[in-house]
């Protein structure tokens, strides 16, 4: 009789995805150092990994380090296709699966009884993905969403981890404090003025003490450095919950098992040249506003806040966020938020190479209407509601509406929609 | 390593079993194309039907073919020459 667990994360993480898929379709790069990317790597093979390549390097410096590597520009709507496969496969394993282009977590709670203690659970999983799609993925358990995603980094490439419950202080104790969600540059230059250089270091700080350097951001540290986080407050919710391409195909009701509301829903994406066309910039900026918002209609909620990220050709960065008045469903009065901010934030005689927009203070869609009634603004409900219906049975690109129509001519189009150079590609 | 887009229509012989469709031969600008592997298979929705595309090993030159259910036609995408 199997032994009861406690809560059960697993994840699944695609090791070097976009190469391995195309060392998978083309056997002449097995073994080979290749590269997916185009101006800097979004992706390279563990063999280009060895001569010290990673993902965001420059393509210059990447040749050379390692001349002989083969280059490829992605394609990327076939990537979405096998990891849509390696869900199907890891569905089979969990409840509630979150998925990120090439990252997933679910729940594996009481599956044990099913597959086995959570190791060989993992390995079967692993195995049933290498057999029916093809692709090597690292696999880690864990009690929450957090450590199981260290555990599956720690596994990688191609292995499989558990962290035990009552194990993760002594797993985290030694890793550098930059690993701990939540730590960027400026908050670990501010700890390791403290001395604070690992995760266990941080450990003896108090909670106050956290706080009041930190705010609320603080005593979540101190909780994730314990590894003992729920998971609402991983700090994984940006990414894990961040729905994938796929899910604009998502039926309007949310899935069986589906974890709950996401806290923010983003689209971003890597111009294919330089841009600094005010009109090219806006439609694109469009385009990934229809997409976020459609998600958002999807799971029946209204957003109130967006934030608009840009980043120049020099490599620069900027972003600025707007709360509206009221939430809301509605393209028109969200890309009006987006459109302004550009106007704000755009001010450099620099191209843009990447732009991104990021929605968040969701409220129900179904909520109680509030006494004095906030103008209806543009939202028409029949309207979207038929435009999102279309959207479903015939794919995205279907309609095009609004500034997006500039794309047309300019970019490729699938079922999807709009072919990008890096469709959601967050880091 | 040399990628070439095609995008012409080809006629393939497939075996169907065991609930997939696997390409044996395809036939492409006269000449006759005997797959020695399948490398991978993947599905997409494509004008509402669907698209079953194959990635198809013929000697050392790897062929990027595809079935669509709306057009009742097979496709040849790409031809990857290393």
């Amino acid at each position: 009789m199997s032994k009861h667990l406690d809560k059960l994360i697993l994840h699944v993480d695609v090791d070097a995805f976009f190469a391995s898929v195309e060392q998978l379709l083309i056997p002449a790069l097995r073994n080979r150092p290749v590269i997916v990317g185009s101006g800097c790597i979004a992706s390279c093979s563990y063999e280009a990994r060895a001569f010290g390549l990673h993902a965001g390097m420059s393509l210059r410096e990447a040749r050379r380090f390692c001349p002989s590597a083969v280059v490829l520009d992605g394609q990327y709507p076939i990537y979405r296709c096998f990891a849509e496969h390696v869900w199907q496969v890891c569905r089979r394993y969990t409840r509630g699966l979150e998925t990120y282009l090439d990252e997933a977590c679910g729940d594996a709670t009481g599956m044990e009884g099913i597959h086995g203690d959570p190791l060989t659970l993992g390995r079967k999983l692993q195995r049933e993905v290498r057999e029916q799609v093809g692709l090597p993925v690292s696999v880690g358990l864990a009690s929450n969403r957090m450590m199981a995603k260290f555990a599956s980094g720690w596994a990688k490439p191609g292995g499989v981890a558990w962290i035990r419950p009552g194990q993760e202080e002594g797993f985290l104790a030694p890793l550098p404090i930059e690993k701990l969600p939540g730590v960027g540059g400026k908050t670990a230059q501010r700890l390791r003025d403290l001395n604070v250089k690992t995760i266990g270091d941080l450990r003896p700080l108090p909670r106050d003490l956290l706080g009041c350097m930190f705010g609320r951001r603080g005593e979540l540290l101190y909780e994730r450095c314990r590894g003992g986080v729920e998971d609402g407050e991983s700090g994984l919710a940006l990414r894990a919950q961040r729905p994938s391409h796929s899910d604009d195909r998502a039926p309007r009701k949310p899935a069986a098992g589906d974890a709950g509301a996401p806290k923010t829903i983003s689209r971003e994406t890597t111009f294919h040249q330089p841009q600094c066309d005010p009109a090219k910039i806006r439609a694109m900026l469009a385009y990934l506003t229809e997409r976020a918002m459609r998600t958002l209609r999807q799971k029946a909620l209204l957003a109130r806040t967006v934030r608009l990220s840009i980043r120049y050709d020099d490599r620069k960065e900027d972003s600025a966020e707007r709360s509206l008045d009221h939430p809301t469903a509605a393209d028109d009065e969200i890309f009006a938020a987006v459109s302004n901010l550009l106007d704000q934030l755009y001010r450099r005689r620099v191209a843009l190479r990447h732009v991104g927009i990021l929605l968040s203070r969701f409220s129900p869609a179904a909520a109680q209407a509030a006494l004095f009634e906030p103008p209806q603004g543009t939202f028409r409900p029949g309207l979207y509601e038929a435009i999102d219906t279309i959207r479903d049975r015939w794919g995205h690109a279907a309609v095009v509406k609004g500034q997006s129509i500039d794309l047309l001519g300019e970019l490729k189009q699938n079922d999807y929609g709009f072919v990008l150079r890096t469709p959601s590609l967050t880091r | 390593m040399n990628i070439e887009q095609i995008g012409e229509p080809i006629r393939v012989l497939a075996v169907f079993s065991g609930g997939c469709i696997k390409p044996l031969r395809f036939n492409w600008a006269g000449r006759t194309y005997t797959v020695s592997r399948v490398n991978a298979r993947w599905t997409d929705r494509g004008g509402g039907g669907y698209c079953l595309h194959y990635s198809v090993q013929v000697g050392e030159e790897t062929y990027y073919i595809h079935f669509s259910s709306a057009e009742v036609q097979w496709r040849l995408d790409q031809v990857i020459v290393s």
